[in-house]
């Protein structure tokens, strides 16, 4: 069925999403622009070379007046310009369309990552690269093909049957009824072999799963003497892989004779009507050899269209997957916009309830205040509700209920970019690019003076590692940051956030251990971060806590115990208390 | 009878003529059948449309006339089909022949090894020596046959262009592998571009990974736009050296499989004076047109035979440590 109308599904989808390709299109313009003119030439050259010959003939028989040596040497140079222009026409093609669906994947990455965590959350980094890489590449194939295909061969069919019908209406009416039945048989026989490969391949994993059994288990083979009925049994599944592969084989090799055939038929078409027309002397023998030519002519671009038109059905699916993508709205919409000033900020949870399924709240009705340049520490085991807490101080998600306010202003006023300045957070997953130290510190900011960084790595105790690097802050490091320890993984996550110098910090404190000398470095580091900084700590051992002016416990999705540290501290009856009684590692003494 | 692999002094060729000896005539036929399509098809097409040309400017009085040669063109075109399909048969009869061969004496060679010892490998792996190196072997077998197939069409049309003009098929030949040469010779280089392509494209595809998979981070440091700048620069590299390798590719192409026209061009304009005087008929610019086409064509092969050769030797290696 699908084979009987392959440019249908691709035509419409075009049609339907030209204002997707349209906004792609239009930047690479004069390009694609450019790209058309050489097809065009390229197009021009190829039906212009047998006219030329036709002359030369004509006028080497004495049947045209004319400079027999000047049209070999025109036929000759159209013939190299041809192989010029190909290479130009496909090289500007490419780079058009290269450069477009590169744009694509760019503006598409950028709107996916303005879009809300829960969309990160949902979708893998691995789908991300199918999607940029896998859909938009199949779109960008899609759109070479549909330049080659429709435009380029449709075209040269179109040149070669309009320059028949010059000749004569007999010529012009037999050869495009030629190329309509030609194109209409090809395009149908494509699929007549694909049902018969899926019935091979299927004999071929039988075949290959008996014998991975056998070979599985060769010991008892040999013990149970059942070598030559195993030996027995390979030759059946052998027999019957090879009969089904000989149909598959028969059935593909009947697709391609049947071109092979098809073609030679066209150019007895061509030699029989410029027989009969020399005999009517209706042609002279030059215009019976460009007929020749241009029948012999028509095999190439009848078969690029049966080959690509396969390509043509893909990318529907690509570009509907790409619009879903281009059409998913983030759930923290863009407010007008928050100006907040330089230094401390106050934080305030106000009656939030949050859910990241909004049906299973995490947060219930939490309210939880901290003044400017105050310290408080988070505590609660796993999955109660940290981490959530910390996700809406930086607006990655908004509450469902309730508000979020950063200097007494509702964060649903941010815009993308407004609280980075403001708020810094250092989690327990360290993520580094593979890019330069610079670029992993910055962001990517060539802005950011490079003193800066390196006054930054000094007080954190990196001076030494810095020192080591061979070359210096243009040292790349690798995906994952293979070659740093998990302690120097951590400092330069401080080191993003000193650079920022945010009035606000989160910090979710690593659990993971590190050597002693490292742990005393973060430590340091901690303390200066806490310095003259609003923060809110998830805390995991009790010498962090120690540093914070407050507490907060969260167990089932509420602040069930807040308070001044040293009061709870002090208090017997509090759970803080409790807690500092057994000691040890907060996590598993809460759990 | 018996391809026997396990003595290591027997070459990879004597182990390809033992899997040739095991059915000699089917082996024979197949050639046969190649050289009919292949070489004795293409050639006798030139020859009806020299015919045909020559009939019609009255170059050729005697023989058939312009719509017997036309008939026959398709005739010749319908044979080579046949003769073509007849080659499938023999080709998966042929390659599964030898697969089976192969594969069941290393089976009982596996099955029947003295001791307890296991297989040297994974099971998959020894699955891989049963589907994939048994079929290499049985690949270069058959790749063998083009090479007679082409080695009679060669000559054949060469003389057959040498006799109607000595002239012509030198000034027409010699540039044609000339650039043919060069061509194969440049496209040893198509490895580096490759690799720098697949180098640069991975570098963008890996930060698009490293971008979504800190999103989080990417967000709090207000950092989006300048990510993706930096994917934008990942993605410009990348198409630059893409390009750089397709023109390397699209200058290859026109320089080894489009090079018929061009091979025209040349033989018009020598044979353009012996046009005028009729030592060079319409009919002869028609073969020379169609054999210097094919000629082109021809020349890969014996380059995909030799690689097709080393492969069969890695693979003949493989299933003897298999055993």
């Amino acid at each position: 069925m699908e084979a009987s109308r392959p440019f249908g599904a691709g035509a419409t989808g075009l049609f339907r999403y030209r204002h997707l390709l349209w906004r792609y299109a239009r930047p690479v313009r004069w390009r694609a622009a450019l790209m058309v003119a050489l097809v065009l030439v390229g197009l021009g050259l190829q039906l212009a070379s047998p006219q030329v010959l036709r002359y030369f003939i004509d006028v080497a028989r004495g049947q045209a007046p004319g400079n027999l040596l000047a049209l070999a040497a025109l036929f000759f140079a159209v013939a190299a310009l041809e192989q010029v222009s190909a290479v130009a026409s496909g090289y500007a093609t490419r780079g058009a369309v290269v450069r477009a669906t590169n744009r694509m994947r760019s503006d598409l990455a950028r709107h996916c990552l303005g879009l809300d965590m829960g969309f990160h959350d949902s979708h893998t980094p691995g789908e991300m690269i199918q999607r940029l890489d896998g859909d938009v590449g199949a779109l960008a194939s899609f759109l070479m093909q549909l330049v080659i295909v429709v435009g380029a061969n449709g075209l040269l069919l179109l040149g070669i049957i309009a320059l028949l019908f010059g000749v004569h209406w007999l010529v012009g009416t037999s050869l495009a009824l030629f190329v309509f039945l030609s194109l209409l048989l090809l395009l149908r026989l494509r699929f007549i072999a694909v049902p018969h490969w899926v019935v091979s391949e299927q004999a071929e994993a039988e075949l290959y799963g008996y014998l991975e059994e056998r070979l599985a288990g060769t010991r008892d083979i040999r013990a149970l003497g059942a070598v030559p009925y195993v030996v027995r049994r390979f030759h059946v599944f052998l027999g019957n892989a090879y009969r089904k592969a000989l149909r598959a084989s028969v059935m593909s090799g009947i697709t391609y004779n049947a071109a092979t055939l098809l073609f030679a038929v066209g150019t007895a078409v061509g030699l029989f009507a410029g027989a009969w027309l020399y005999h009517q002397r209706e042609i002279t023998l030059g215009t019976a050899f460009m007929v020749f030519y241009y029948a012999t002519m028509l095999a190439g671009p009848i078969q690029m269209i049966t080959i690509h038109a396969e390509h043509l059905q893909n990318a529907t699916a690509s570009i509907v997957r790409i619009r879903q993508l281009a059409e998913t709205r983030s759930r923290v919409p863009e407010g007008p916009g928050l100006e907040l000033a330089p230094g401390p900020l106050s934080v305030e949870l106000d009656h939030v309830t949050f859910g990241y399924d909004p049906e299973h709240p995490v947060l219930r009705d939490v309210s939880l205040g901290l003044e400017p340049g105050r310290t408080l520490g988070l505590l609660g085991r796993t999955g109660h509700g940290k981490t959530t807490i910390a996700r809406l101080e930086m607006r990655l998600y908004d509450p469902q209920e309730g508000a979020v306010r950063l200097g007494g202003r509702d964060l649903r006023q941010s815009r993308e970019g407004d609280l980075a300045r403001h708020v810094g957070m250092v989690t327990q997953n360290v993520q580094l690019f593979r890019a330069s130290v610079r670029d992993n510190l910055t962001f990517f900011d060539p802005s950011v003076p490079d003193e800066k960084i390196l006054g930054v790595l000094e007080d954190l105790g990196l001076g030494r590692w810095y020192r080591s690097l061979p070359s210096g802050l243009d040292t790349a490091l690798s995906s994952g940051g293979g070659g740093l320890s998990a302690g120097e993984a951590q400092l330069l996550a401080f080191a993003r956030v000193f650079l920022r110098d945010p009035g606000l910090v989160i910090l979710d404190e690593p659990t993971s251990r590190v050597d002693p000398a490292t742990e005393g470095l973060i430590e340091r580091a901690v303390e200066r971060l806490l310095e003259g900084r609003t923060a809110i700590v998830i805390a995991h051992r009790l010498a962090t806590v120690a540093r914070v002016d407050e507490i907060a416990i969260v167990e089932g999705g509420r602040v069930v115990e807040r308070g001044e540290r040293e009061a709870l501290a002090r208090d017997p009856a509090s759970r803080f208390h409790r807690l500092l009684r057994v000691g040890g590692d907060l996590d598993e003494v809460m759990a | 009878m018996s391809a026997d692999l396990t003595p290591r002094t027997i070459p990879t060729w004597r182990v390809v003529l033992q899997v040739i000896g095991y059915r000699p005539w089917l082996y024979a036929s197949k050639a046969v059948v190649e050289v009919l399509t292949f070489s004795v098809a293409p050639w006798l097409s030139g020859l009806v449309l020299k015919a045909y040309f020559d009939r019609l400017s009255g170059q050729a009085s005697a023989g058939l006339n312009a719509w017997t040669l036309a008939a026959l063109f398709v005739g010749i075109a319908l044979g080579q089909a046949v003769t073509s399909l007849g080659d499938i048969v023999m080709s998966t009869t042929l390659g599964r022949t030898m697969q089976a061969l192969l594969g069941r004496n290393m089976l009982e060679g596996v099955l029947e090894k003295p001791g307890a010892r296991a297989l040297p490998e994974s099971t998959g792996e020894a699955l891989s020596r049963f589907r994939d190196d048994t079929a290499e072997v049985g690949n270069f077998a058959y790749m063998l046959l083009a090479v007679p197939a082409s080695l009679v069409f060669l000559p054949v049309a060469l003389a057959t262009m040498l006799r109607i003009s000595v002239l012509v098929t030198l000034v027409s030949v010699v540039p044609l592998f000339a650039i043919f040469g060069v061509a194969r010779l440049a496209s040893r280089r198509i490895g580096g571009y490759r690799e720098a392509t697949r180098v640069a494209e991975s570098r963008a595809q890996g930060f698009v990974g490293e971008v979504f998979g800190t999103a989080q981070a990417i967000k709090v440091a207000g950092a989006e736009d300048r990510v993706i700048g930096h994917l934008d620069e990942l993605y410009e590299r990348w198409r630059a050296v893409r390009q750089r390798e397709a023109l390397f590719e699209h200058v290859l192409e026109a320089m080894s499989f489009n090079l018929g026209s061009f091979a025209t061009g040349v033989t018009v304009l020598v044979a353009a004076s012996a046009i005028r005087s009729g030592s060079f008929t319409v009919g002869d610019l028609a073969l020379f047109t169609t054999y210097l086409g094919s000629i082109a064509g021809f020349v890969t092969i014996v380059e995909q035979v030799v690689a097709s050769y080393r492969q069969a030797e890695v693979s003949v290696e493989r299933m003897r440590h298999l055993m």
